[in-house]
């Protein structure tokens, strides 16, 4: 392997159903306090499945003092808005009128743009019965709002982003379903390498807990329908875990070259170290059982942070609590692993927050910084009954306090992407 | 030293064919594929032009019909160029002939990138008759929906559909990406691929963009912003009115050059170079002075090693909007000054493909290089003298050498160059 | 929900209009769709189609099937924790599957069955006996107030 930049993470920002904050969400997925509960922000009470992961309490205006730029944001769009400013001031670094053309922006964007609200607008017009009628669309009472078609375009909020924190370098935006926000942090630690930028805001954001997204979920028979008790109904790894909990949320990181980072005196969480990426190649959305796909990414990234797996002290997991999901991936622990799995401590933070889809990998990138600086590992919450299938090293009853050398997280999504991202503790680095 | 990177596999499918010797044949003619819009009827439009892929049986496009179920219009359109691309390049015959570990090596070591419009209009619409049931009623809507919408909604419009089809299909396994980003999808898909090899995190990799722009809603938004002709695109002319749009896929096979030689594979072209940037604008709005785009140019060529003297003509993005057009031409003079390369485009053939624009103007930019020849602009009558001097002509012009820039903007202020050369 | 009285008449009945949805469903020529073969095993089904060919028998019968609950009703009157323990099923668990599934040939039901597996046992009559069954619960039902 030739001589690669090494690549520091210096901020850290999440706007997530345990918390609106990165302080508060670390200090709620170490206590394992639920973000879960029965659906507010729209009624929900006529659905199969009426909880979620909703992010509570939020005012973007609070974060965010400019009332023309909220117009142009959608509901993700604001979580979006929050983490990244939230992980600008971390890093205490931000793109300026002389070097913004050196920030790169890479994202993993939720595949649903429009509004719920503007849908039925929409529909009452141009399908009064149900039936869409193109002409219908001519009317003047159609609702061709200039404003709702730019907040509603795939990359409407790189738009968003990237003009309003003034970055105008290498821009790009990625969906691979479940897997995005790992993506989207794979791709800027390749922006970096490559030299085509020296800071990168990178990270994820996503809400699908909308009456549409419910139901496509509902219909995919994909979430737990544990209504009557929100808090446990995410319990990956669990062999009575009966599918995951629909969140949403955004979650970014600032990356730059380590040695800048070390020159400017930041404070370093961690060294992003590797990247692994594959294609399972099997079915859309089946898991393959053996863990084939997860198990080739998990190795690159280990190959790319140049490292074995007995450096390793914690994984953060993809786990849904979906049975296939946990199986396979946890066939793909023990395959990657191999005997030193039960050395790795495991958990899914899913079990608090939710899955929050193209956000997810993000969010969870920001959860390993955190875990690797203060020497803890977040409990997997509602883990009670052990499933022979998923027989790995999880972090059960409360967060363990341990050093970290190195995490590693893990991103599969819907279309058999997967990513895998390391993270290094600084003081591994040599 | 970064290795050499080649194409050895191309596919297009859009309104002017299925064939990519056929398409470049319209093109060299000037014949536009741009009609009159079928898929819905347009008789009290304003607007009616489209280069539609039309008369074309699905399963032409994709053999397997229960895939059919599950993947959306665009997903055909990918899964057919891809296919394309992959059946020219014989790698999976290659393949084939490797004994059983390497050839899983080489399924662990084939990356797949895709440029996905996604977030189409159309989709939504599924949910209508639940919705005009309901009548605004949430708790109703939540009760009845599963009554109308089919299960598959979801699969069928993930946005990454064609990147886990494509590799299901062909068993490639390694690395991947699906960029939604706008019109810089398709060729951001490529550049990555293009990148990823030279990382050596893969040994080849197919690209494919893939858009379905032409729907009702759509071309409703844009003609409310002004971004549409009432005719055709007319690139660079004194009565550009804006932009038609067209449907379709293109896809490239990426090999390292020496794998390519080694197994005697036919080589296209070869990738050298990209630059991508935003100008921080937003959604709409682009800079009129081009800065963005003269700054993705002097990056890609910076990534190729080349001087603006080395490019041999440029297939720009001439979109055919009034403003696209006139920053298009400041950022070219910028760069080139007087000593500007022959310069078209090809929108006014096959329409603006938005994700997989970029991608489809590579494919035919490694035509023109092979042949020798900058296809003229038919529908170039006045050059706007506002962007002159602009090398840009309605008649055929000579490339200068056997390199080719290839320009692609979108939304978000985003503009990518890339830059390929012709195979001795 | 007993299925000893749904006569085989009455499943051949509906059963071309069955094989056709499944054939749609899967992609599959519908001369392929016996009566008596599985979906997953000898028709390629995966997971996801199990919910497509449900929706299009809702919408075809007419009938409204509860998703994902044919385990359920297999269990009938046994508890969670009597039909499987631990993914794998109980004997008095396999006793009722086989009754409930009496379509499906005795030499399917391997020993010991886990529950992931069941759905490789259900075939086209599986289904056929899905409707009828629905469609009576509606009959039996007393009308909506």
């Amino acid at each position: 392997m030739n001589q690669r930049k090494r690549i520091a993470i210096t901020g850290v920002g999440m706007v997530t159903p345990a918390g609106n904050d990165a302080p508060t969400t670390w200090a709620n997925l170490q206590a394992g306090r639920s973000g879960l509960g029965t659906i507010r922000h729209f009624d929900a009470s006529g659905f199969p499945v009426r909880i979620g992961a909703e992010i509570k309490n939020f005012d973007a205006a609070a974060v965010i003092n400019n009332p023309k730029l909220l117009k142009h944001a959608t509901r993700p769009h604001r979580f979006a808005l929050a983490a990244a400013e939230e992980a600008l001031t971390d890093a205490g670094i931000r793109p300026t009128a002389n070097d913004g053309h050196r920030w790169g922006f890479c994202v993993g964007a939720g595949m649903m743009a429009m509004d719920f609200s503007e849908l039925q607008a929409a529909q009452k017009v141009s399908a009064p019965d149900g039936e869409f009628h193109a002409d219908k669309l001519l009317s003047d009472d159609f609702p061709a709002d200039p404003v709702a078609f730019s907040r509603n375009q795939t990359n409407s909020g790189l738009a968003l982003l990237t003009r309003h924190f003034g970055i105008r370098g290498y821009a790009t935006a990625v969906h691979t379903a479940c897997a995005s926000g790992g993506q989207a942090l794979g791709t800027a630690l390749k922006v970096l390498r490559r030299g085509q930028a020296d800071y990168v805001l990178a990270g994820g954001f996503d809400s699908m807990l909308n009456p549409t997204g419910l139901s496509a979920f509902c219909l995919l028979g994909a979430l737990s329908t544990d209504n009557d008790a929100p808090e446990q109904a995410s319990r990956p790894f669990d062999a009575t875990r009966n599918g995951f909990v629909l969140g949403e949320g955004a979650g970014f990181l600032v990356l730059e070259n380590w040695e800048a980072a070390r020159a400017r005196g930041a404070k370093i969480y961690a060294e992003f170290a590797g990247d692994g990426n594959s294609l399972s190649c099997y079915r859309i959305t089946d898991s393959p059982p053996n863990g084939d796909g997860p198990i080739q990414a998990m190795r690159q990234a280990l190959a790319d942070a140049g490292m074995t797996p007995d450096l390793l002290d914690y994984v953060n997991a993809h786990g849904t609590s979906t049975m296939m999901n946990d199986r396979s991936e946890c066939a793909a622990l023990r395959a990657v692993l191999g005997d030193h799995v039960g050395h790795v401590a495991v958990s899914s933070t899913k079990s608090c927050m939710g899955h929050l889809i193209s956000a997810a990998g993000a969010v969870e990138a920001a959860v390993c910084a955190l875990a690797i600086r203060d020497g803890i590992a977040p409990v997997n919450a509602n883990y009670h009954t052990p499933d022979p299938d998923c027989n790995v090293n999880i972090v059960r009853g409360q967060s363990k306090r341990m050093r970290i050398r190195a995490a590693l997280s893990n991103s599969l999504g819907f279309g058999g992407s997967n990513s895998c991202l390391i993270f290094r503790n600084p003081e591994e680095v040599q | 030293m970064n290795p050499q990177i080649v194409f050895t596999g191309l596919g297009v499918v859009c309104g002017a064919g299925l064939k990519v010797d056929g398409i470049w044949d319209a093109i060299r003619h000037g014949q536009s594929s741009i009609k009159e819009i079928t898929s819905w009827d347009v008789s009290r439009w304003p607007l009616k032009m489209a280069a539609e892929v039309t008369g074309v049986d699905n399963r032409t496009l994709v053999e397997d019909r229960k895939l059919h179920k599950m993947i959306s219009r665009t997903d055909l359109f990918g899964l057919y160029a891809a296919n394309c691309a992959v059946q020219q390049s014989g790698l999976l015959g290659h393949r084939e002939s490797l004994d059983p570990a390497a050839a899983v090596q080489f399924s662990d070591r084939s990356g797949i990138y895709a440029g996905s419009g996604a977030a189409n209009y159309g989709c939504n619409y599924d949910f209508y008759p639940a919705l005009a049931a309901a009548d605004g009623d949430l708790n109703k809507f939540g009760g009845q929906f599963s009554e109308s919408v089919n299960p598959m909604w979801l699969l069928r419009n993930l946005p990454n559909n064609v990147l886990c089809h494509v590799g299901i299909r062909y068993n490639f396994k390694g690395a991947n990406a699906c960029v939604t980003n706008h019109c810089a999808g398709g060729i951001l898909a490529l550049a990555e691929a293009a990148a990823t090899l030279r990382a050596n995190e893969a040994d080849r990799a197919i690209a494919v963009g893939h858009d379905t722009p032409c729907e009702p809603e759509s071309v409703l938004h844009f003609m409310r912003l002004g971004l549409m002709a009432a005719e055709t695109v007319r690139p660079f002319d004194q009565r550009r009115d804006g932009t038609i749009f067209g449907e379709g896929a293109a896809s490239v096979v990426l090999e390292k050059a020496a794998d390519a030689q080694a197994r005697g594979a036919a080589i296209f072209g070869e990738f050298l170079g990209s630059g991508c940037v935003t100008e921080a604008t937003g959604v709409l709005r682009l800079r009129p002075d081009g800065d963005g785009l003269s700054r993705a140019i002097e990056l890609a060529l910076a990534d190729a090693g080349i001087t603006p003297a080395q490019v041999g003509l440029v297939v720009a993005h001439a979109n055919g909007t009034p403003a696209s057009d006139a920053s298009e031409a400041n950022a070219l003079r910028h760069v080139f000054g007087e000593a500007m390369p022959p310069v078209t485009g090809f929108k006014w053939a096959y329409g603006h493909l938005i994700a997989a624009s970029g991608i489809v103007d590579v494919v035919f930019a490694l035509l023109a290089l092979r042949d020798k020849i900058v296809p003229g602009i038919p529908t170039l009558q006045t050059l706007d003298p506002a962007l002159a001097p602009l090398t840009v002509s309605s008649a055929p012009q000579t490339p200068r050498s056997d390199i080719a820039l290839v320009l692609c903007r979108g939304f978000g202020g985003l503009n990518v160059a890339v830059l390929v050369r012709a195979h001795p | 929900m007993s299925n000893e009285n749904i006569t085989q008449e009455e499943i051949m009945a509906i059963y071309p209009k069955v094989a056709e949805m499944i054939a749609d469903a899967l992609g599959c020529d519908v001369e392929n769709v016996k009566p008596d073969a599985s979906l997953i095993n000898d028709l390629g089904a995966e997971s996801i189609d199990f919910l497509d060919i449900i929706f299009r028998l809702e919408r075809g019968f007419k009938v409204k099937i509860p998703r994902g609950k044919i385990v359920e009703q297999a269990r009938g009157a046994l508890s969670e924790a009597e039909f499987e323990s631990g993914g794998v099923i109980s004997e008095a668990g396999a006793a009722r599957l086989r009754v409930f599934l009496s379509e499906v040939p005795a030499d399917r039901f391997k020993t010991p069955l886990k529950s992931a597996e069941i759905p490789k046992l259900f075939t086209t009559e599986t289904f056929c006996k899905l409707v009828l069954r629905q469609q009576r619960a509606a009959a039996e039902a007393p009308p909506a107030a």
